[in-house]
């Protein structure tokens, strides 16, 4: 299994009282999925996704990625597990203003290491022909529009062959056209590499094209359903 | 690791560039930190080798050796007041210099010992009587009436200040009398008898009006006695201006230049040169200037000390000169001399001229000259006053210190006649003293020195040896004791190294082992049982030598806080960009850099603009200081002249600063990037989802 969420409760503290974000959370994920969290705003996806994105702890209950209970884990164990085992893609992009398309996607092969200049150039290439961004290797990330750079994103999040893609609504900034070639080729990505992808929307544009969609309410599963 | 490196210098780089007025803050605060250390401690550095070599080649030596029983530390450049400092005494030169040569790197050591003497000027009326009674003698009518208007003029001079003296004195009787002798010397009937009896007339003014004038102030002299001729060998600044050095087995004296120009010099000239200094050297003005306007005024109330110079010829000559140069119908002299020395900005240069080209060469621009012998007058340790006659040989100067008066502070003397103003006497005076004892007929003396029972336990107040040319017999207070020398004025010249010394330069053969040196030489002398320090030439100079330790202290902590308060806006403008990019790091640590990744990437920014800033700001420094070191930055003042080593100091960059300043600056830099850097690190992964693009 993928990522297996047992019990899982989150609080986060407000002023002096406490907000309950998730209330108990029972879900499991198999590998090569192509899942969505979907839900109206403030349902807590974001929460779900950094929970299993290894950036949050959860207060009680456990998450288990490839096998591995989270909660346990150091800063830095965690750190090493969202490098080898996680992809990341964001709402916002996030990539680095001062580096180019290719150093973007090169960034995690380096802070892996291991690979040689002409090993990660090879890597590098064939994800940068796989998102259609050959010919912009070179440009920086002001220079590209909302779409090439979530395509960036893509590639960066994929370029250490991950088990898991993890996006929290990563077409919320692009409009619905190229909301839907994103999730497109997020898809056409999965079906190649079998890598989990699990991201979240409230677009029911966008969430048709998931193979699962597991639905939240106020904290809790209130829907989970394949295609 | 390179490849992380690369990434960590692309990132650090970019950054800079994005941000780029904290990088030209942090930027601008290293290259100027470095900037003025590197500056600071050159020209610091250069200062200090300037000023040593001043204080090593002119006096001090590389170490001093004196006796540990001194109450006093050596202060060769003073300790601040003009007072006696109680040195001790090293006993026997001879063994002294025979254990410190006997070390490797002591090349010579030079006998030495200053103290403070006193010249009396004797009074103007003594010297304008004796030059009247040789006027006389001569018989040359129209010189001697003149001279006798010259000196009518003096008495009133005196009369009205005996007048003045009246009102305020407790011994209105006394004064009264006084008053009446002037009244008389001012009388016709008086110098109606000159023609028939003119000694009676000389008699009465040099017994009875001489003394009325009063002494004029004496002059201090600060003396060091030495072994003139390897003092010479040894301190290469050492040159002989005017007249020759003082011989081997001579007494003599070389006075210094500068104070023969200074303090010896008739007032009145040196009133002109110090005004003219400040007009035409340092371009200031009379009326602007208060030590300028003070000389100024001064300068006609000293009308007499140009014209008691005068015989009747040259007064008729100059008083004409001035009446020309005046253009006034004025026939008194004293009111032309007057008038010509009211000098101002518009009339100075001309005056100038006017005085040494017609008044100068008829005065006696110096009491005495190179040939002539003075009167040395110093204090013996016992306490009494002896007076040493000293032939002036010459004047010298250290060349480069030409205008310093500390340089120019010593008058050199003979280590013998040294010994004997001190109150020690030579073998052949410890002979000479024997023998004038048996003379007197004196008992045999025990315990205390020879000396001391001689002339402490009689009233003498004032010893005097020596004799050709002394003429004053007049004082009778005084008794004074006289012998003659076996060979009058000179000695064995073996005598200069041999016996009592007070300090001792040592003159090393490689001056990078000074302190290795100096603990070894006081080991070597404590082991030879002999008492006595020795202290380095910084200690030695007194508080002059310490002054570059204390600037050098006062820069470090000025340029400390100055690089504190910089770190400060650093750490400050750091941790501002540290907050503009929380996004940016939450996403770095999300994809997987560790902390120490976000560490490090501060830590090569930092050292990115650092290295480039503090080295630029080195090379600025250094450019700046080779150019000023062709240049030469001008001496303020004479003072400043001696630290510089002259009138213009040639700083150079010292490469151990130039490089470690920048490398510090850039470690300060580091350690004050380690907060915002560590704050940093804290940044959550999920501050990468914050809203803000
Ligand atoms: N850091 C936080 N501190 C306090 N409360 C939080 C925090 N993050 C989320 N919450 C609260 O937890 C609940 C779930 O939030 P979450 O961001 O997971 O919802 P979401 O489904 O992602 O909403 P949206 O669609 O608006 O992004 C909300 O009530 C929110 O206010
Ligand atoms: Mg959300």
């Amino acid at each position: 299994m993928s990522v297996v969420l047992k019990g899982v409760i989150k609080d986060y503290p407000l002023g002096a009282s406490m907000v309950r974000a998730l209330r108990g959370i029972d879900l499991t994920i198999s590998e090569g999925e192509f899942t969505t969290i979907a839900g109206p705003s403030g349902c807590g996806k974001s929460t779900l996704l950094n929970l299993i994105g290894c950036m949050d702890v959860a207060t009680s209950g456990t998450v288990s990625i490839e096998g591995k209970v989270t909660n346990a884990l150091s800063d830095k164990e965690q750190t090493t597990l969202r490098l080898n085992t996680l992809g990341f893609i964001f709402q916002s992009f996030n990539l680095v203003p001062v580096l180019s398309v290719y150093q973007n996607v090169e960034l995690p092969l380096l802070l892996q290491g291991g690979l040689s200049a002409g090993e990660r150039s090879k890597r590098i290439s064939e994800l940068l022909e796989q998102v259609g961004l050959t010919n912009k290797a070179k440009n920086r990330s002001h220079e590209l529009s909302g779409g090439q750079r979530q395509r960036v994103a893509i590639a960066r999040a994929l370029v250490t062959q991950p088990k898991i893609v993890l996006a929290d609504e990563p077409t919320a900034n692009l409009d619905s056209e190229t909301g839907k070639n994103i999730i497109e080729l997020m898809r056409t990505l999965n079906s190649k590499q079998k890598t989990t992808f699990i991201f979240s929307s409230h677009d029911p544009k966008v969430i048709e094209h998931a193979r699962r969609i597991v639905r939240l309410q106020d904290g809790r599963v209130i829907e989970d359903v394949r295609k | 690791m390179i490849e992380e490196l690369k990434v960590l210098l692309l990132v650090a780089i970019r950054n800079l560039a994005l941000h780029k007025v904290k990088t030209l803050v942090v930027g601008g605060i290293l290259l100027v930190g470095s900037f003025l250390v590197v500056f600071g401690l050159s020209l610091l550095g250069s200062i200090e080798n300037t000023m040593s070599q001043s204080i090593i080649g002119s006096v001090a030596g590389h170490l001093q050796v004196y006796s540990s029983n001194a109450r006093d530390e050596l202060a060769l450049f003073g300790s601040g007041f003009f007072g006696r400092d109680d040195l001790g005494e090293i006993e026997k030169f001879e063994d002294v210099k025979a254990e410190l040569l006997n070390h490797p790197n002591v090349a010579d050591v030079v006998p030495l010992g200053f103290e403070n003497a006193f010249l009396g000027r004797g009074n103007l009326l003594d010297d304008l009587f004796e030059r009247f009674r040789a006027t006389v003698k001569a018989g040359a009518e129209s010189d001697t009436l003149a001279m006798v208007e010259t000196i009518k003029t003096n008495l009133k001079t005196v009369r009205a200040d005996l007048e003045n003296e009246l009102k305020i004195s407790s011994i209105p009787e006394d004064i009264k009398k006084q008053i009446a002798d002037v009244e008389e010397a001012l009388s016709e009937n008086f110098w109606s008898k000159l023609p028939t009896d003119p000694e009676s007339v000389l008699l009465f003014l040099e017994s009875k009006i001489a003394p009325l004038s009063g002494e004029k102030e004496p002059l201090y002299l600060r003396y060091m006695g030495t072994n003139p001729e390897q003092f010479t060998q040894v301190f290469r600044k050492f040159k002989i201006v005017s007249g020759e050095n003082i011989p081997p087995g001579e007494r003599g004296i070389l006075l210094s230049q500068r104070i023969y120009e200074t303090q010896i010099k008739n007032i009145v000239a040196r009133g002109f040169d110090n005004l003219r200094k400040g007009t035409v050297e340092q371009r200031k003005k009379i009326s602007d200037d208060v030590a300028l306007r003070t000389i100024a005024s001064d300068l006609p109330k000293q009308y007499l000390e140009t014209l008691v110079y005068l015989n009747g010829e040259q007064r008729k000559e100059v008083s004409s000169s001035l009446k020309e140069f005046l253009k006034t119908d004025e026939n008194d002299i004293e009111a032309l001399m007057k008038n010509f020395l009211t000098v101002d900005d518009s009339n100075f240069s001309m005056r100038y001229d006017f005085f040494y080209k017609i008044i100068a060469s008829k005065i006696r621009l110096y009491p005495f000259k190179v040939g002539d012998t003075i009167n040395l007058r110093s204090y013996t340790r016992s306490g009494f006053l002896k007076t040493v006659p000293l032939k002036i040989y010459g004047t010298y100067q250290f060349s480069g210190l030409e205008s310093s008066d500390l340089a120019g502070v010593f008058n050199f003397v003979d280590m013998v006649s040294y010994r004997e103003l001190y109150g020690r006497m030579s073998s052949e005076g410890q002979k000479e003293l024997e023998e004038l004892r048996k003379e007197v007929d004196l008992k045999p003396v025990e315990g205390a020195s020879l000396e001391d029972a001689l002339f402490g336990s009689e009233t003498a107040l004032e010893t005097r040896s020596a004799d050709s040319t002394s003429q004053d017999s007049s004082s009778t207070a005084t008794r004074v004791l006289e012998f003659k020398r076996l060979q009058t004025g000179s000695y064995n010249p073996k005598d200069l190294n041999t016996g009592m010394v007070i300090n001792a330069s040592i003159l090393l053969k490689n001056p990078r082992l000074l302190a290795t040196t100096r603990a070894e030489l006081e080991q070597r002398l404590s082991a030879a049982n002999m008492q006595l320090k020795v202290v380095d030439w910084k200690q030695a100079s007194g508080t002059l030598g310490q002054l570059v330790t204390v600037i050098r202290a006062v820069l470090l902590i000025a340029v400390g806080i100055i690089l504190i308060v910089a770190m400060a806006i650093i750490n400050n403008a750091i941790m501002m960009t540290t907050l503009e990019r929380t996004r940016e790091i939450g996403t770095l640590r999300a994809i997987g850099a560790q902390r120490n990744f976000i560490l490090r990437m501060f830590f090569v920014e930092t050292l990115t603009i650092a290295v480039l800033a503090t080295f630029l700001g080195s090379l600025l420094a250094g450019i700046l200081v080779a150019f000023l070191g062709v240049r030469g930055i001008a001496s303020p003042s004479d003072f400043v002249s001696f630290l510089f080593g002259g009138p213009r100091l040639y700083p150079s960059l010292s490469p151990t600063v130039a490089l470690a300043a920048p490398c510090v600056v850039a470690l300060l830099a580091l350690i004050f990037t380690l907060y915002p850097a560590f704050m940093a690190s804290r940044i959550a992964p999920a501050a990468a989802m914050q809203d803000r693009e």
